[in-house]
């Protein structure tokens, strides 16, 4: 009886594993063997060549960078603006604070496709389509309900004598935000900072609809590009897949510890029910 | 406390300027539009007053109606052949996916969560693995899971073949027909095999609400589990009265979130859609950006369809929120933020 | 522990056990009030830095001429060779005119994807100053670019020349209403590609020599071909080589055309396609597929597209424009593939020939105008044409650079698409075009799966009752679109 939870999670590791080891295998096949019928397990003569290939047929490499910037300068704002709002819901006192809270909670329920039409209006106004900023800015606005309700709930969940014994020794509320409770709250800025960071790396919507020119586009979009274009080389995609792949893996495994602590408090939703 | 108080104000700036402008004011804008259309889309000039009529055109059904064998089920409750065949139809699949993919997800990733909770040996490996997909996500595990699916060079189908070929001489014994003939599903080659394949893709990635899960198990005290195995209580018992109302709220979180995130799925059916599912895997989001953003740029009918897509949303969330206060346990001690 | 307002700093211990120092401002010296004014100097500078990236757009976008340069926006579609195209022609241009700067905007995108986009961008405003557009959705858009009437026939000896120099019929595609809305770059026709390791295959394996496609062959000799090409070779009962590879509807067209069916009359005022000719149209087609079965079905190829199945010899034959010559000629069929005629059908021989144009956006600033007109007549020019045509992608719109098309391979496959010339015609350019592509090719697909509606006539009447082509058609007298 004691190996049965052993069996179910070796399976399930296997049934998560098995799309990648499809996708390495794949990327190192010859085309005509992708296509072969039965299809093949094994691998004789993997094909470096195909990652140099996939490397320079497209300007992967200008797309990763393109990816990177994006949902690094969005995860900053995500961090530094959601962390505010978390810290204003948390710790400070003031009119409109349940108010607030509500309307973030209630903005995680609105979907995207109401907001799709005015917003691509409303940067039309202003002047940013075809620019990055549409993807950018609006992170630093907010940073994304989730991650105000991740901060909300972690810095609640820090023993309050903290803040107030700053507070006590004449602090201001800013002081105390970046002093003791942002260094207090790594769990949740490492958390956040993922999400957001592999939410924006992700998005494929937006690019769609903003960026018209090529050299522009990040690896979410480049990829479908790379179906359109490069055919169904399918071992071109795959290993342009795995490459797009990589740097969101190494930045997970760099915050895996975090991500526990950080995701922890969203159990304690007991939050504004009595107050 | 005033100083505080304007303290308060800046910190929440950046959200209230996103908020109006990105939020708020798109939602009334939208709303605006849904009784509007362009006369002239491309340069979206002549902005006319249509009053309902979009909102009429959506639900709008022929009558009379007379059933034929190749409908869907649902026309019959509409009551005739909708206008907006399109409409009905993404509506249609994005509630059937997320009514199989939601509750399945739930129940695999709090399964994990539970198995990953029992201090084998080895699990934070199996957790980081299991995690792994959920940040993956998107373009580019979708290209793979698609081969995956390839009803011919795809290694489930293949598995399948392999299944079937195995099980044959035992089902033999029973059956005069063995299973080595057995047809396999083309997935995202029929319109009903669709489904399913998109929905293991989604419970492959279940590792976001699996780590909630298994971070609210990790806040459940030691304690009673102790206290509950000294009354002899057996593993289920234990799970129905000391795990899960600790976790309630962190279901209902998971329930409502993963409701609203697969009800607006996009880029499965931006990238896996082929003409042999005849709409199968047209969802909500795919027809809605085509109405808005191919031609003829219907913004106004694009506005009333994400209308009553939210109130759609608003009957199946608001239910689920309610009955929460049946089930959803709450614990006596909170922290509340000093006065 | 010291409190804030009385001392410099005050040391705190946070979660981590660390001690954190805190400073309050003060201005006690010289120095730091010099510290303080830099960090409020930096604080300006960075706030109007950010303020100036957030809406120099919108005010470009709100007033035009505002930042008029000669700097101009080029887009362009097609696969990344015709990216390294543009490019080096972009590169000439600039070296000829110094003082104009290019931006080349790669629009990269499955089918109507590049046209979708241009639609968005003209939506919001940022339509490229120069763009390529292909013939199809040219009609649907053409009152939002520039009119070119006044660049072609000028007393001026060089345009004069230009004009009558173009491919007549191509300049006439790009007309709308009498005015000159688009210039033609070059374009292509259909003909049948083969892959000829294919035919040897199939005939050592069936024992019977495979003829090589003659110049005048007809359309039974294409079913009888098609036919000896299907072979399953390890005899498992699926076809492992298949004879040729169904095209969707718009590649279809020559065949069509072929059997005598027209989509539309002359003057596109309704929809034609039905009658025994257009049967007999359809009828074949579900005969590749199905009867005859010399084509595999969706499912049998999944995940191919027609460029893969050709080259990794799943078909044996397909129909393609001169854009596939050289995708081909980078690959290991480079010499074995060959071009051959549509063959002969019922209603004599026809193909489809498709232009791609180059456009303006209206409404520019003078010098932008200026310099996107030179950028114009460069690509209509000798020396890019010439380039064009030396790719092999696509025949140059300019008649004297058709040879430049040719001639440097001295290639007869090339040369077989200069032929087909005579027999090319455009397809009916319906309004819609998109929405009319998605409802036929659904249609079509009812005629490769069995079922009570797989029947040609059924089919033909569905299409005509389709809402989007009718309203294709109702949008002619200008009905509403939304209805």
């Amino acid at each position: 009886m004691r190996g049965v939870p052993y069996i179910i999670l070796v399976s399930l590791c296997a049934f998560i594993l098995v799309p990648l080891i499809w996708a390495v295998v794949s990327s190192l096949k010859p085309l005509e063997e992708v296509y072969a019928f039965p299809p093949k397990f094994s691998m004789h003569d993997p094909q470096w060549s195909n990652y140099r290939e996939a490397w320079t047929r497209l300007p992967v490499g200008r797309f990763m960078i393109n990816s990177l910037f994006i949902a690094g300068v969005s995860m900053v704002g995500a961090v530094w603006s959601a962390s505010m709002a978390g810290y204003a819901l948390a710790r400070l006192r003031f009119r409109g604070r349940r108010l607030c809270f509500w309307l973030i909670v209630g903005s995680m329920l609105v979907p995207a496709q109401v907001l799709l039409v005015p917003r691509f209006l409303l940067f039309d106004l202003l002047g940013w389509v075809n620019t990055y900023k549409p993807l950018i800015v609006p992170a630093w606005l907010g940073g994304g309900a989730f991650n105000i309700f991740l901060f909300r709930q972690f810095f609640l969940s820090i023993p309050s004598e903290l803040g107030d014994a700053a507070e006590l020794d004449g602090a201001s509320a800013w002081q105390t935000y970046r002093h003791i409770y942002i260094p207090a709250a790594r769990p949740a800025v490492v958390t956040a900072a993922l999400l957001s960071f592999v939410y924006h790396w992700q998005d494929f919507l937006d690019p769609l609809i903003y960026l018209s020119d090529f050299m522009t586009y990040p690896i979410s979009l480049g990829l479908r590009m790379y179906q359109s274009m490069a055919g169904t080389w399918a071992n071109l995609l795959m290993a342009t897949s795995l490459i797009a792949l990589l740097p969101v893996a190494i930045v997970f495994l760099l915050c895996d510890r975090y991500i526990m602590r950080g995701l922890g408090v969203i159990g304690e939703t007991t939050g504004t029910r009595r107050r | 406390m005033n100083r505080r108080s304007s303290g308060a104000r800046l910190f929440l700036l950046p959200w209230i300027v996103g908020f109006a402008a990105l939020t708020a004011l798109p939602v009334l804008v939208s709303l605006a539009l849904s009784f509007t259309q362009f006369k002239d889309p491309l340069s979206m000039n002549r902005l006319q007053w249509v009053g309902l009529s979009h909102y009429r055109q959506a639900v709008e059904t022929a009558r009379p109606y007379s059933p034929d064998r190749g409908d869907p089920w649902y026309w019959n409750l509409l009551g005739g052949k909708p206008e907006d065949v399109h409409f009905h139809q993404s509506l249609y699949n994005s509630i059937t996916f997320s009514i199989f993919a939601v509750p399945l997800g739930l129940a695999v990733s709090l399964m994990t969560a539970l198995l990953l909770n029992q201090r084998l040996r080895g699990t934070s490996v199996a957790r980081t693995l299991i995690y792994i997909p959920h940040v993956l996500g998107g373009a580019a595990t979708i290209v793979i899971w698609s081969w995956l699916f390839n009803p011919e060079f795809g290694w489930i189908n293949e598995g399948l073949r392999c299944l079937y070929r195995f099980a044959d001489p035992i089902v033999r014994l029973f059956r005069e027909q063995g299973t080595a003939d057995f047809p396999t599903p083309a997935w995202l080659y029929s319109p009903v095999w669709c489904k399913p394949a998109v929905v293991i893709m989604h419970v492959w990635a279940i590792g976001g609400s699996m780590l909630i899960f298994l971070a609210a198990l990790h806040r459940v005290p030691r304690a009673l589990y102790d206290a509950a195995r000294l009354d002899g209580s057996s593993a289920w018992r234990q799970f129905l009265h000391v795990t899960w109302p600790h976790i309630t709220p962190v279901v209902l979180f998971n329930l409502v979130i993963s409701l609203v995130f697969t009800m607006q799925s996009f880029t499965e059916s931006y990238f896996l859609e082929t003409r042999q599912q005849k709409d199968g895997l047209l969802f909500f989001a795919l027809y809605l950006y085509r109405v808005a953003f191919e031609p003829p740029y219907r913004f106004g009918y694009a506005s009333a369809l994400a209308w009553i897509f939210v109130l759609v949303l608003i009957v199946l969330i608001v239910p689920i929120l309610l009955s929460g206060r049946l089930w959803v346990y709450y614990a006596g001690s909170e922290r509340t933020s000093k006065g | 522990m010291a409190r804030f307002g009385r001392h410099p700093q005050a040391r705190i211990e946070n979660s981590d056990g660390a001690t954190v120092v805190i400073t309050p401002q003060c201005a006690g010296s010289q120095w730091q009030r010099l510290a303080s004014i830099i960090r409020r100097a930096g604080v300006v500078v960075a706030v109007s830095g950010i303020a100036w990236w957030l809406f120099a757009d919108t005010y470009a976008r709100h007033v035009p001429s505002w930042m008029d340069k000669s700097e101009i926006r080029f887009a362009h579609f097609g696969s990344f060779q015709d990216y390294a195209l543009w490019r080096d022609l972009i590169r000439d241009f600039e070296r000829r005119h110094p003082d104009i700067r290019i931006h080349q905007e790669y629009v990269v995108g499955l089918g109507g994807r590049y046209h979708t986009k241009m639609r968005q961008q003209i939506l919001s405003h940022t339509l490229p100053d120069v763009a390529l557009i292909q013939l199809g959705p040219f009609h649907d858009l053409a009152e939002h670019f520039a009119d070119l009437t006044a660049l072609l026939p000028s007393s001026d000896g060089e345009n004069r020349e230009l004009a009558a120099s173009l491919d007549e019929l191509a300049l006439k595609a790009f007309q709308v209403q009498g005015r000159q809305r688009a210039l033609p770059v070059s374009g292509g026709n259909l003909l049948i590609f083969g892959n000829r390791e294919c035919f040897t295959r199939a005939s050592q394996f069936r024992g019977v020599p495979i003829p090589i496609p003659e110049d005048d062959w007809n359309i039974n000799d294409f079913r009888r071909i098609a036919g000896l090409l299907t072979c399953d070779f390890d005899g498992d009962g699926r076809s492992d080589q298949f004879g040729f590879w169904l095209p969707r509807w718009i590649y279809y067209l020559p065949f069509l055309w072929s059997f005598g069916a027209e989509l539309t009359d002359d003057r596109m005022s309704e929809w034609t396609l039905y009658g025994t000719e257009a049967e007999a149209a359809l009828s074949f087609y579900q005969d590749l597929a199905v009867t005859d079965h010399v084509s595999p079905r969706d499912e049998e190829v999944p995940q191919m597209f027609q460029d893969v199945g050709f080259l990794t010899g799943k078909v044996a034959m397909c129909i393609n424009g001169p854009w596939f010559l050289p995708f081909l000629a980078k690959t290991r069929l480079a010499d074995s593939f060959f071009v051959a005629p549509i063959p002969t059908g019922p209603a004599g021989r026809v193909t489809r020939i498709t232009w791609d144009g180059a456009v303006m956006a209206s409404h520019l600033p003078p010098r932008r105008r200026q310099a996107a007109q030179r950028f114009m007549q460069f690509l209509v020019s000798k020396h890019a044409q010439d380039a064009i045509g030396q790719t092999g992608r696509a025949i140059p719109a300019r008649r004297a650079s058709q040879r430049s098309f040719t001639e440097p391979a001295n290639d007869p496959r090339r040369a077989q698409f200069v032929e087909a010339l005579n027999y090319s015609r455009l397809q009916p350019l319906l309004p819609h075009f998109s929405r009319v592509d998605r409802a036929i090719n659904k249609h079509l697909l009812d005629l490769l799966t069995p079922g009570p509606n797989s029947r040609p006539e059924i089919v033909l009447a569905e299409l005509q009752a389709d809402p989007a082509i009718r309203r294709a058609f109702a949008l002619q007298v200008n009905e509403d679109p939304d209805r």
